[in-house]
């Protein structure tokens, strides 16, 4: 296979950091230039100019003008949500392959939109997701080989064990908005939408279905900087499925110390013959000692939450010690280009594709109106 | 789990070591239980599901303002609760089947902490003997 020219859309403090690392690490894709709607403003310009300049590759303001480079193939998308759908549109009309930031866009409608467009133009896409992780496989293979019996329910938690917790100064229940409109500051986000996609996308994947109810709460629990801009720092699910499968997802962020790793990484499947576990940091080695534990320095006030990778770094955020897991988180942002570019490669269709990516989106959007009306809500 | 005659001692100790820890600040104010539990036997019932909220509920300090049931009720069956501040729970119980043991794993999550209970998983014949002195 030729190496596949790609367009990274959006730059640093995105998850583009991690995509475009796995493009250029990879000798079947390489990256031609960073780009991004005309719209955004000197802060975002400024990173992802400094993206373009880490790969020496020009930076384009304008999609249109971006997609019209001959050498692109590939569109690493990772513009902000609000934007997000309508960059997306373009790109499959372009004709171009597309590798999706999640989740699809701010709403269920929009992503349907998004996914139609995809589907006119026959491009491949992938959404970056958890499935193409070693614990998740299990949990698939599990499933697969039917040894647990007919299944019953999946239950899946992913959140984050970063920045600074025990700031949430409002005991009070969180009011949520049935059609939340604006995602994208630079202390928060909306957690549930971000990292619940993660949990929700597996509890999907894993049934193979698309559940007709959802009952759901989104909470301020653990943190100041989400309350100042009404982002939900956490958010659970219940989800029923025609078939009579029932799905649970916990998505959020807690506190850097309320997790020895990386933060609750785990899956749980119910079948008739009995319930399985699959957990990122399963296996591994816990160690205790009299060394001086790792501690969370002063946040960097561009990223509070330790979002990005280049943030943490500047920050000097620490590995944490105390679990040493047998398997290598730091492979799972490659591991998924890695799958992406297989499939383009062997002519299969990813896993997580735009079309299976839309069930997160709908899921997403009817929690956000049963977390508002305090009522399950169809999807 | 212990058998159904030490299972009531089993969940005062359990109980107590989670609303002790709680009371000691150590977590912070309780804000989420996720509690699965795996179970021995043909079915699942309701008074398993009380007795895990019951304990939900010493935890947060009151009962749910709002519930929300789903599974079929024998062989699994899920709560999702929420109390009146906005804490929350999930709750749910599965069979336990050859492959695992039975027993409850909890994460309870505070605002500045989070506590984690694998159950049997960690060594079910010590965890046996619990309820028995």
């Amino acid at each position: 296979m030729k190496s596949l020219g790609v367009l990274c859309i959006g730059g640093l403090q995105t998850h583009q950091e991690n995509h475009a690392a796995g493009f250029n690490a990879d000798s079947r894709s390489h990256i031609v230039a960073v780009a991004d709607v005309a719209e955004i403003d000197d802060r975002r310009r400024d990173l992802n100019v400094r993206l373009a300049a880490q790969y020496d590759v020009p930076y384009i303001e304008g999609i249109e003008e971006a997609l019209a480079l001959p050498e692109v193939d590939i569109v690493s998308m990772c513009a902000d949500v609000e934007f997000r759908h309508n960059v997306a549109i373009a790109c499959a009309r372009a004709g171009k392959i597309l590798f999706l930031d999640k989740p699809l866009a701010s709403k269920a409608v929009l992503a349907e939109s998004m996914v139609e467009a995809v589907a006119e133009s026959g491009v491949v896409s992938q959404m970056y997701s958890f499935v193409n992780t070693p614990w998740a496989k299990a949990a698939k293979e599990c499933v697969d080989s039917g040894r647990l019996g007919r299944l019953l329910s999946v239950h899946a938690d992913i959140l984050f064990a970063k920045g600074p917790g025990g700031t949430a100064g409002n005991n009070g229940p969180r009011i949520e908005t049935d059609e939340p409109e604006q995602f994208t500051f630079v202390e928060s986000k909306r957690e549930f939408f971000d990292l619940g996609v993660y949990p929700i996308g597996l509890c999907l994947w894993l049934a193979d279905d698309v559940p007709v109810e959802v009952s759901a709460v989104t909470g301020n629990y653990f943190f100041e900087q989400h309350e100042r801009n009404d982002t939900e720092d956490f958010g659970a699910v219940s989800m029923s499925f025609n078939n009579g499968v029932v799905a649970t997802a916990v998505g959020g962020r807690i506190g850097w110390n309320s997790h020895p790793a990386g933060g609750p990484h785990r899956i749980t499947l119910v079948g008739e013959q009995g319930t399985e576990r699959f957990d990122a940091w399963e296996p591994r080695i816990e160690i205790y000692s009299t060394a001086e534990p790792p501690k969370l320095p002063e946040p960097h006030p561009q990223d509070p939450m330790g979002m990005w990778r280049s943030t943490q770094q500047a920050a000097g955020i620490p590995k944490k010690t105390t679990y040493a897991p047998l398997a290598d988180e730091t492979r799972w942002y490659p591991d998924d280009i890695e799958a992406f570019l297989d499939c383009l490669e062997q002519g299969r269709e990813p896993v997580m594709s735009a079309a299976r990516a839309l069930g997160p989106s709908k899921v997403i959007s009817a929690a956000y109106r049963s977390a508002a009306s305090g009522k399950p809500e169809f999807v | 789990m212990p058998d159904t005659s030490h299972n009531s001692i089993y969940l005062d100790r359990l109980s107590s070591a989670l609303v002790g820890a709680v009371e000691d600040g150590r977590i912070g104010l309780p804000r989420f239980v996720r509690w699965l539990e795996r179970v021995d036997g043909e079915a699942v019932g309701d008074e398993l599901v009380t007795d895990a909220l019951d304990i939900c509920n010493r935890v947060f300090g009151s009962s749910p303002t709002r519930q929300h049931r789903s599974g079929d009720g024998v062989k699994h069956q899920t709560l999702q609760a929420v109390w009146s501040n906005g804490s929350s729970a999930l709750i749910s119980f599965a069979p336990a089947g050859d492959r695992s043991a039975a027993g409850p794993e909890i994460m309870l999550l505070g605002s500045s902490g989070a506590m984690y209970f694998d159950g049997a998983l960690g060594g079910s014949p010590t965890v046996e003997q619990v309820g028995r002195s």
